[in-house]
């Protein structure tokens, strides 16, 4: 991974790899969360691909990605600690795969561009159609979670853990600030998110790197943005106890712990790892225990969120079984606290991060996503550097760790 | 052993096609550059093959439905130990799938290759069941069950399965039903394990930077030689009519989704034949209701559909269906738009200038498929089971041909074979 400084508030990750038939374009926004503009944020990207002075509606945007061999654009809003990362990607054809010596890469690139810097404007703002209509369109997105009970239960719990904290704002926004959003208003945050975010830019692929930064330095404008950090709470809460109903077959059982810092790559490795042994795998403890051996649940997982420090464990369970889970749950943890880990179970969960680590790094994706991460806590390893930092953790490390594991919130989504 | 090369020049890559002497193909795909191999290993069978004869008998078996899937989760026990508790060692990972026509178990890994390969043909190929751990499972799989009955996207889709089907049992749930699993007994399973997971049934499919010899050495020391018995699966004559028009569900979800399906006339079907059905339909269906089409426009700026709005099309060898779907405040007036539009396109023509941009945009989304090694892997087993070999797919797209589009427009696409799937909120 090669980091170009190309201006104030511009930085430009560049990964050249030959493996792929496709290359890979990305520009990351990235803002504090905050109620204020959160909802506009996230409903700028929805905004801008209805329509661009060079491609009027959607009918010519889809049509001209069709033209570029099926390139894939997409836009998305991600959470990484008390970040909203604003994207847009496009993901194309090497030139050499097309058929008649058509400039895919330059034209990829040029669409992206058209897109975020030359939107279609009336009056100095927004088309209003577009933006009352992608309105709805978010305030109904946002209403959907609740179809997937899985991720709405982690989504809740979230929540109310962090009810006070800036992680605790969903990176959609509420319902009313999107319905109070006016074509003006948006097109103000537009000009802000330009000019005050700080900007990730992520090329994977092959290109001259030297054409590839003049095409950005043509289209992004230096800013005066300022790197910030998530805010972390480590002070221990009373346990909030959070208890939804909800018309569902199986209920949902997700509890929110709070862990120690995360400075250093070490700490990152070895919280990893402890997720691993816990219920990061199939030979995690959560696996072999809650739904193996008392045949509770079909998935009880845990997954850390590394840039906030809290980790969470979610299950689906029925409503006689909560109590047992939720005990087994705690039990599990306890044993890691106990420093009941085995080496077979250590050497597995080693392996299988390694594994995860380096296997990342065929992911277009998975990749994109690390480095983001990187780039928020002001590291610069790839993967295939933190996978090596594996071998220096000991159980005692694990245990130290774990030791500083309490829990915070116990969501609990039931049947009606 | 016969190792045959199969090469495209425009990808510049190639893989080795083996008929390994235990009657297990082997397909290894070599990509250089990648940290992650995977292999994958399946049968043909799946959740729609609940009849059959054995060779040495008469009798048409039945046998419960879900018993696929069922079978797929106990695989992974051992007498011993788990697979699980096997690929811990090596540093895989593992996992397994159940579909309509094949079963699939597969693992990825950045060392030790050979090693999780050894786990993978030595699992596979040795069954233990028990009364004790049978009971064990439907618990387990009887919550996976109860997710997928929340989950509004299965649901919108099986619906339209069952909507579309009078008698395939690709109408039924792949996990089978609460009651269904728990008439399970070790003799089922065994039954089912002798007459389908047969080598010369299965296929092999490893794609990551790998040598051919090594794969088949282990494939030597693993494999051995088995009597190969043939199994006749039994399929009722799907009549060629839909079972019912509309079908609808309640689920607690913000917004009604819907899935429109249309049921395609499809019989033992392989090859050439199945590659070209497959390529004209989805060109078709993205020229139709793809993001690019002036439906699809009218359609959201009408505020009737959102971006979750997709098409696709599913073929296998004994069934097939096109689908569209997505969420909607108004399903029926999508349905109604769709086929008025498919009429216009009829009665107006198609232009072939959109039917070309269409085929060199999913040409591209194919091309893309090359990038991961799971999805090559994962395409040589649909290979496997076509009979073709994986750059005949890239070039089904490519050469799709205008007047085969307009000859499916009009023959496909029916609406006497269209069903209406609709979950609804609480």
């Amino acid at each position: 991974m090669k980091i170009v400084s190309i201006g104030q508030g511009i930085t430009l990750c560049l990964l050249p790899n030959e493996k792929f038939k496709t290359n890979y374009f990305s520009v990351n926004f990235i803002n504090k969360l905050t109620d204020k503009d959160v909802a506009l944020n996230a409903l700028i990207p929805n905004v801008l691909i209805r329509g661009c002075e060079k491609y009027r509606d959607l009918l010519s945007i889809n049509k001209r990605l069709d033209e570029l061999y099926g390139a894939t654009f997409n836009t998305f809003i991600r959470k990484k600690g008390d970040a909203q990362i604003v994207s847009f990607s496009i993901e194309f054809l090497k030139n050499e795969l097309a058929f008649d010596n058509d400039d895919v890469l330059y034209n990829s690139l040029d669409f992206l561009f058209q897109i975020i810097d030359k939107p279609l404007l009336v009056n100095e703002a927004f088309d209003n159609n577009f933006v009352e209509q992608e309105k709805k369109n978010l305030i109904d997105f946002i209403n959907s979670q609740i179809n997937d009970k899985r991720t709405f239960a982690i989504i809740r719990c979230i929540e109310e853990m962090c009810k006070n904290e800036a992680y605790g704002i969903y990176e959609y926004g509420k319902i009313e600030n999107v319905e109070n959003i006016s074509s003006n208003s948006l097109y103000e945050s537009y000009i802000k998110l330009l000019k005050n975010s700080q900007m990730l830019i992520f090329f994977e692929g092959i290109c001259n790197e030297k054409i590839l930064i003049k095409k950005i330095n043509e289209n992004i404008e230096q800013n005066n943005s300022q790197k910030f950090s998530t805010d972390i709470l480590l002070k221990k809460q009373d346990l909030k106890n959070i208890v939804q109903e909800l018309d569902v077959n199986q209920c949902k059982l997700t509890l929110g712990f709070r862990l120690g810092k995360i400075e250093n790559p070490k700490d990152i490795v070895e919280y990893a790892l402890l997720n691993t042994i816990f219920g990061g795998s199939p030979h995690s403890k959560l696996f072999e225990n809650v739904r193996e051996k008392l045949s509770l649940c079909y998935y009880c997982a845990s997954r850390i969120e590394k840039h906030k420090c809290i980790m969470f464990v979610y299950s689906g369970v029925e409503e006689k079984n909560k109590d047992l889970a939720f005990n087994e749950i705690l039990a599990q943890l306890n044993e890691i606290k106990k420093g009941n880990i085995t080496n077979i179970e250590f050497m597995a969960a080693k392996k299988s991060l390694k594994n995860l680590y380096i296997s990342s790094e065929d992911s277009v994706a998975q990749t994109e996503d690390f480095y983001i991460g990187q780039y928020l806590l002001n590291l610069n390893l790839s993967p295939a550097g933190t996978a090596n930092m594996i071998d220096t953790v000991s159980i005692q490390d694990i245990v130290n760790k774990a030791n500083m594991i309490y829990l915070d919130t116990v969501y609990f989504l039931k049947g009606k | 052993m016969n190792i045959k090369t199969i090469v495209n020049n425009e990808l510049n890559e190639e893989y080795y096609s083996i008929h390994h002497k235990s009657g297990l193909e082997i397909l290894v795909y070599p990509k250089k550059g990648h940290s992650k191999t995977y292999a994958i290993f399946a049968t043909k069978y799946g959740s729609i093959d609940n009849a059959f004869i054995c060779e040495d008998d008469i009798n048409e078996v039945k046998v419960p439905e879900g018993i696929a899937h069922f079978l797929e989760h106990k695989l992974f026990e051992n007498e011993e130990e788990s697979a699980f508790e096997r690929y811990a060692k090596t540093g895989a990972d593992a996992n397994a799938f159940t579909s309509f026509d094949k079963t699939a178990y597969l693992f990825s890994c950045t060392e030790n290759f050979l090693e999780s390969l050894e786990v993978l043909l030595d699992f596979v190929g040795s069954p233990y069941f028990t009364k004790e751990s049978i009971d064990k499972e439907q618990g387990i799989i009887g919550q996976e069950i109860n997710m997928y009955n929340d989950n509004a996207q299965w649901q919108v889709f099986f619906n339209a399965l069952k909507a579309a089907y009078v008698l395939h049992p690709v109408k039924e749930d792949i996990a089978g039903t609460i009651k269904s699993i728990s008439e399970i007994t070790p003799e089922h399973l065994y039954k089912c394990y002798n007459s389908f997971y047969n080598l010369s049934q299965m296929v092999l499919c490893v794609c990551g930077d790998i040598d051919v010899n090594s794969v088949l050495n282990i494939a030597d020391k693993v494999l051995k030689d088995k009597k190969n018995s043939n199994v006749k699966r039994i399929y009722p004559i799907e009549p060629m009519n839909i079972s019912q028009k509309i079908i609808k569900k309640n689920l607690s979800v913000s917004m009604p989704l819907f899935n429109i399906g249309i049921k395609d006339n499809v019989k033992d079907l392989f090859g050439n034949e199945f590659l070209k059905k497959q390529a004209v339909t989805e060109i078709l269906l993205k020229l139709i209701a793809g993001e690019s089409s002036r439906l699809y426009l009218k359609l959201y700026q009408e505020g009737l559909i959102n971006s979750s709005f997709s098409c696709d099309f599913m073929l296998s060898e004994s069934f097939g269906i096109a689908l569209i779907g997505g969420e909607s405040c108004n399903p029926e007036k999508v349905y109604k738009e769709l086929f008025n539009n498919i009429e216009q396109l009829r009665k107006k023509g198609v232009k072939k200038a959109d039917f070309d941009r269409c085929k060199k945009a999913i040409y591209g989304k194919v091309v893309k498929r090359f990038n991961s090694v799971e999805n090559i892997a994962n395409d040589l087993v649909l290979c496997y089971i076509t009979k073709v070999n994986i750059y005949d797919i890239m070039n089904a797209y490519r050469n799709a041909s205008f007047e085969d589009a307009i000859i499916r427009l009009n023959e496909f696409f029916n609406e006497q074979m269209a069903v209406l799937s609709i979950i609804e909120p609480n």
